[in-house]
């Protein structure tokens, strides 16, 4: 409050202002009158969705691998006829979705990749790399081969895809139900396919790098985070490569609240500048799965 | 920080667990008062803090939060982070897509009509502050925490929440007198 000695013709200071002001807005604030029954609603809902998306997850999985299976068999009798055709997985397929997921990942790391232009930015994304074949025509089917792929999810629960506008939104992950959030952002590129951007944990916040930054090895990085035993794992991987190219890890906090991390990470620089991620991680006390994974889309300086 | 009463509508349910309905009673007016300050918006307020009460009954559920005391402390820390989450969300999402979509700068549409000028100046001046500096100073002048109770809450180091007050309030100045 104002000191009391000032005179009465001195000005409120910047923090006397802000306080009045607080005040005023948060008393102008009148919640809903139904925020209790929205409670509930959730509670409920959150363990009946939790059942429901292991159910439909478990099934799609099942047709996937039927499907990869059938595919497997279909080319192995047209092995030979088509080696002139390059080997792009085509956006405009009638695959669907989920199935093009399996079927392009199975795929797109065996085999050599045709020169193209591609028609998307690769620093302008995370997953999957424009310079691959791998396109994805929804978003739940970029988000569940990125949580997989990238990240290491293994038990995968996914809620609805949440537009924010007409091309982009977040879909909510968590490896098996009642761990914690991952939101992963998506977007529909210019070539119309779908595309992750990035991802952020309930309880891992990375505040360096920043997304599209240029790594050096070794690399600093912070950020806040709570985790079993404090420890958060990262890892470094190029766009286009699952290899890891390096990985530590850093300390935040073991009990609530999240506390601060600082580190810095090593990783084995590309010959040329290359798109690459950071991945955070926290895992299980139980059995190591994967809890919560935060991921930056940076930039992967050569060696200097 | 004050609690206050919930809306009358909601104070008596039979068949809620009487501890969540208490916590509620008491907690969840201030935390959307206090969401909304740091988020700018009503609606995503009500959305953090009623997810952050799911999580606490959740928490609860798994005997994670056994002590009662201790559940307003775990709830304001839930808001605080689902609030930064939000606000680094919208920064991202703008960054990514570079669409047109701009972070607020302004007041959002939930800004009260009958706020004076004065509310309206200040708030537009705390929402240019980086979202770190924004909540330090909305805990220290609207919460009256401590630098202690701001550090536990932000988990970050007392010598931090020093620095972001102060580089916020210079900020907040220079924003004013820019105005």
């Amino acid at each position: 409050m104002t000191d009391p000695t000032d005179g009465p013709h001195t000005p409120p200071s910047a923090g006397d202002r802000l306080r009045a002001a607080l005040h005023r807005e948060a008393a102008s604030v009148e919640p809903s009158d139904h925020g209790l029954t929205r409670i509930e609603e959730k509670l409920m809902t959150t363990q009946a969705s939790d059942r429901t998306r292991r159910w439909v997850l478990g099934s799609v999985a099942a047709a996937a691998v039927a499907l990869v299976a059938v595919l497997g068999a279909v080319v192995a009798l047209d092995d030979g006829d088509d080696t002139d055709t390059p080997v792009v997985a085509d956006s405009s397929t009638s695959t669907p979705p989920d199935e093009t997921t399996s079927t392009s990942t199975s795929t797109t790391t065996t085999e050599p990749e045709p020169a193209f232009e591609p028609a998307v930015d690769p620093y302008g994304v995370a997953y999957p790399s424009p310079l691959t074949s791998q396109r994805f025509q929804s978003p739940d089917s970029a988000v569940q081969s990125f949580a997989t792929e990238v990240l290491g999810f293994t038990e995968l629960t996914m809620s609805d895809f949440r537009p924010g506008d007409n091309r982009s939104g977040e879909i909510a992950i968590a490896d098996r139900a009642g761990n914690p959030e991952t939101t992963v952002f998506v977007r529909r590129m210019e070539d119309d396919a779908w595309y992750v951007l990035g991802s952020e944990a309930t309880d891992i916040t990375v505040e360096r790098p920043e997304a599209g930054d240029t790594l050096s090895s070794p690399f600093a990085t912070a950020g806040v985070a709570l985790a079993f035993e404090g420890t958060v794992d990262v890892l470094v991987r190029a766009q286009d490569d699952p290899t890891t190219l390096g990985e530590g890890f850093v300390m935040g906090s073991g009990t609530p609240p999240a506390g601060p991390f600082e580190g810095e990470i090593a990783f084995d620089p590309p010959s040329e500048e290359r798109p690459g991620i950071v991945v955070y991680r926290t895992l299980s006390a139980e059995d190591g799965h994967v809890l919560q994974a935060s991921s930056v889309p940076v930039r992967l300086a050569p060696a200097s | 920080m004050m609690a206050t009463m919930a809306p009358s509508s909601e104070r008596d349910r039979p068949g809620v667990d009487p501890w969540l309905v208490e916590l509620y009673r008491s907690e969840y007016r201030s935390l959307v008062r206090l969401a909304t300050l740091l988020v700018d918006d009503r609606g995503a307020a009500e959305e953090l803090v009623q997810d952050s009460f799911v999580a606490a009954a959740r928490a609860r559920a798994r005997s994670e939060l056994r002590d009662v005391d201790a559940a307003p402390a775990y709830l304001r820390s839930a808001v605080l982070n689902r609030s930064r989450s939000l606000l680094r969300k919208r920064v991202v999402r703008h960054r990514h897509l570079r669409s047109v979509e701009a972070p607020p700068t302004e007041p959002g549409a939930d800004a009260p009509a009958l706020a004076g000028e004065e509310t309206r100046r200040v708030l537009a001046a705390l929402d240019r502050l980086p979202a770190r500096q924004r909540a330090v100073l909305v805990l220290r002048y609207y919460g009256d925490l401590s630098e202690a109770e701001i550090a536990d809450a932000l988990g970050i180091a007392r010598g931090s929440v020093k620095t972001h007050a102060h580089r916020g309030l210079r900020a907040l100045e220079a924003h004013l007198e820019g105005t």
